[in-house]
């Protein structure tokens, strides 16, 4: 009977901190993956981890990337608390519209921002009107806004 | 906990470590077209495969809540 070919396999070292390694080691352990009390080897555990990421492409872990750049960008440009979703649209210029509305609609459903479409009675110019973002029940939404106690991204 | 303890758990937490992985050809492509499409998507954002997967670990095992801390 001819014996399965095995796949090849390429040799990758990462630096990574002690406590991704802890970490790691914890997934890995018998109790964690119900495996009768074996444990898997960290490596086989990293492998595993990364198969269940990239399992859609990445499509999630990208969401989550642009979800966190877009609350560092109004992190970064708030002003009393708010920044125009012209200014988030300029310096994330490089996103899909559709992928960057998506990703807001989103944000505001993890109650990670407020989407408004006003803010301090602030001046609405053309700018801030082309790049609203436009809501059935509210309107145009112009602005967005952190939450104070926004629940932590995941 | 003492304060002496504390500091030296997150002293460790801070230090690097190497891990050396076998990936299957078809894992690495796949890394390999994830750093791709971030570039596209994210090109201020630089990615390398190494980097990928330390952030694909990373985020990963925080959902998992198996590691403190938030990603953003």
């Amino acid at each position: 009977m001819p014996r399965k070919r095995k796949e090849k396999e390429v040799r990758l070292t990462v630096r990574v901190p002690a406590s991704l390694l802890r970490a790691l080691d914890s997934h890995a352990s018998g109790e964690r993956n119900g495996t009768g009390g074996k444990n898997l080897s960290r490596a086989s555990a990293a492998r595993q981890i990364l198969e269940n990421a990239l399992e859609d492409g990445g499509q999630r872990l990208k969401a989550l990337l642009l979800g966190q750049l877009i609350v560092n960008t109004v992190k970064a440009t708030e002003h009393h608390g708010a920044t125009t979703l012209a200014t988030v649209r300029e310096l994330l210029a490089g996103v899909p519209k559709g992928d960057l509305d998506a990703a807001l609609f989103q944000l505001e459903k993890e109650q990670s921002l407020l989407l408004t479409p006003n803010h301090n009675g602030d001046i609405v110019t053309n700018r801030e009107r082309s790049n609203a973002l436009h809501d059935p029940l509210r309107g145009d939404l112009l602005y967005a806004q952190l939450r104070p106690n926004g629940r932590k991204r995941r | 906990m003492s304060r002496d303890f504390q500091y030296e758990e997150s002293r460790d937490s801070r230090k690097e470590r190497l891990l050396a992985i076998r990936l299957p050809e078809a894992l690495y492509s796949r890394i390999d077209e994830f750093c791709e499409a971030m570039k596209l998507e994210v090109p201020w954002v630089r990615m390398t495969r190494s980097d990928a997967v330390r952030w694909l670990l990373t985020v990963e095992l925080q959902n998992d809540g198996r590691l403190p801390g938030s990603t953003a």
